[in-house]
């Protein structure tokens, strides 16, 4: 999935009821959120995000965000935020890569009876 | 410390009273600062922390503003966001972000309080870049409003709007009402009126039936009869016909007051001669009821300025009323000078001993349209309207009138003008 507009927090209220709505539709094991339209996130918004993050892997999908912007970044480690357990690359064909790794990963953990959690 | 050679241009600000202000100050801070050609980097930062502060529940609870302002060293641009809030901000959060921080700075345009983070631009040029075009067009970003002032201006004109509708719902309801009410006046002034004219058709009915009758009684037997056999008869017709006339007199001058059309002729005259000629009309009618009339007048009553026949017709009605209610007693008609808010006025005082009036029955003494009593009108004679023309050729004459009476002792009727009613010499006017 992909943001490309201004965040709101009305819209990201949106997103995550269309997100959960599509994850429960389609049997997603993983998503690559793309952030590479955003170039304006506060620390609010990202809290809001991870969030959203949050909620889809305790429905068990893999989240990853690519393309966060350079200046999002920056702003983000001086606001020291929490990043909990994110995964997050340079940009959605690294993002696909990740998820194919992490799926791969996970299969493997279940055949060797370990519990891998998303 | 700000530098000393730093000087400033307002480009404008915006309001934080919204819970949303922070995502119009993002829209219009990014779009500055993407003019100011700072890098796509730097803008996120500026305009992230900018956003963050202005998240803060001490800055949502403000009504203050943020101030976006053009700072020029000489030889480059730079950006000022102006926290203009009385509370405390995070100084050291902005110092990760901005060049330099000021707290309260009194330099024109900031307002002293609060915290002022400045930004230098380093690829714009003051001298190169610092255009009219780049000034107009940088106020245009601040200037005009974001789709969240916007959608806010919607909510308030919608609220604006319904509270129009629900006035005016209220309005309608109101006017409604007293529509209705105005309505059942009419209705009931209507009915009166109604009321009136069937009771007046009836007193109009009995002079005409008798001047016809004997009319033609005296056609059958004038060839039997001998002249002076005719005058009973003769007198019947005529004291019929009078009745009748001052009927259709009254009539026509309490509608012609209603619709306004009723004429005043000023004069100029003496009121003790006046009352004089009064007495002496009124005299053999008191006399027809053993009644003694006494008149007490000032010598230097003084001259009045009005329509001398109204006013005789006013004091003549309340005058044979007293003389037709009484039978040997004593009526007085007194005339003083008085002061009414430091003008002269001339007040007329009728005191008889008569039947007085009920006190029930005071409150519709002037009252048109509405009898009194019907069988003390039947008793007396009267057409039941003269109280009411009187009452309102006063009010022509500019004056009031009012009365007192106790029930089986007597009545006064009270009766007060200016002394100039109207213009010096005699003239018509139409009211």
């Amino acid at each position: 999935m992909s943001i490309q507009v201004e965040l709101r927090p009305a819209m990201l209220e949106q997103f995550e009821s269309d997100l959960l709505a599509a994850l429960q539709k389609t049997g997603s094991r993983g998503m690559v959120l793309d952030m590479s339209g955003v170039s304006v996130l506060d620390k609010h918004d990202f809290a809001h995000l991870v969030r959203i993050l949050e909620t889809v892997k305790m429905m068990g999908v893999f989240p990853v965000i690519s393309g966060l912007q350079a200046g999002v970044v920056s702003y983000l480690i001086d606001a020291d935020v929490e990043w909990g357990e994110l995964h997050t690359c340079l940009h959605l064909d690294r993002g696909i890569e990740l998820l194919d790794r992490l799926l791969a990963d996970s299969v493997q953990a279940i055949g060797r009876g370990v519990s891998l959690e998303a | 410390m700000e530098p000393a050679t730093l000087h400033y241009i307002d480009l404008g600000h915006v309001s934080l009273q919204l819970d949303s202000s922070y995502l119009a100050l993002r829209h219009k801070l990014k779009r500055v600062a993407d003019m100011l050609q700072f890098e796509e980097h730097t803008v996120s930062r500026l305009v992230g922390v900018c956003s963050e502060l202005c998240r803060l529940p001490v800055l949502r609870e403000s009504d203050k503003y943020v101030g976006i302002v053009l700072a020029n060293d000489g030889v480059s641009l730079g950006l000022v966001v102006d926290f203009a809030v009385d509370a405390r901000l995070p100084v050291e959060r902005l110092q990760l972000y901005f060049d330099e921080v000021w707290i309260g700075s009194k330099e024109e345009p900031f307002s002293g309080v609060g915290v002022q983070a400045y930004k230098r631009c380093p690829y714009v040029r003051a001298k190169q870049h610092m255009t009219g075009n780049l000034l107009h067009a940088l106020r245009d970003c601040v200037s005009d409003p974001s789709r969240e002032e916007l959608m806010s201006q919607l909510e308030r004109n919608n609220k604006e709007l319904a509270k129009q509708r629900d006035d005016l719902e209220q309005t309608v309801l109101v006017r409604t009402r007293e529509l209705q009410d105005a309505f059942e006046l009419a209705q009931s002034a209507n009915a009166a009126k109604s009321h009136f004219l069937a009771n007046m058709s009836h007193e109009l009915r009995t002079p005409l039936n008798a001047v016809i009758g004997y009319s033609g009684l005296l056609i059958e037997e004038l060839e039997e009869l001998e002249p002076q056999e005719c005058v009973g008869e003769l007198e019947k017709i005529l004291s019929a016909s009078r009745h009748l006339l001052q009927l259709i007199d009254g009539i026509l001058d309490l509608s012609k007051i209603e619709a306004g059309s009723m004429e005043l002729v000023v004069d100029r005259f003496e009121v003790p001669t006046f009352l004089f000629e009064l007495q002496m009309t009124m005299q053999p009618l008191f006399e027809k009821h053993a009644n003694q009339f006494e008149l007490q007048c000032e010598d230097d009553l003084g001259i009045l300025f009005t329509d001398s026949v109204k006013l005789r017709q006013c004091l003549l009605n309340l005058l044979s009323n007293a003389a037709k209610f009484a039978a040997n007693n004593r009526v007085v008609l007194r005339a003083f000078s008085s002061m009414e808010d430091g003008e002269p006025w001339i007040r007329f005082e009728v005191i008889d001993e008569g039947i007085g009036i009920p006190e029930a029955k005071m409150q519709h003494l002037f009252t048109a349209f509405e009898q009194l009593d019907p069988s003390t009108t039947r008793r007396f004679g009267g057409t039941g309207l003269g109280l009411a023309l009187t009452q309102r050729l006063v009010r022509l004459l500019g004056g009031y009138i009012s009365a007192e009476s106790e029930h089986g002792k007597g009545s006064t009727f009270s009766l007060s003008i200016p002394v100039m009613s109207g213009a010096y010499e005699p003239v018509s006017m139409e009211l």
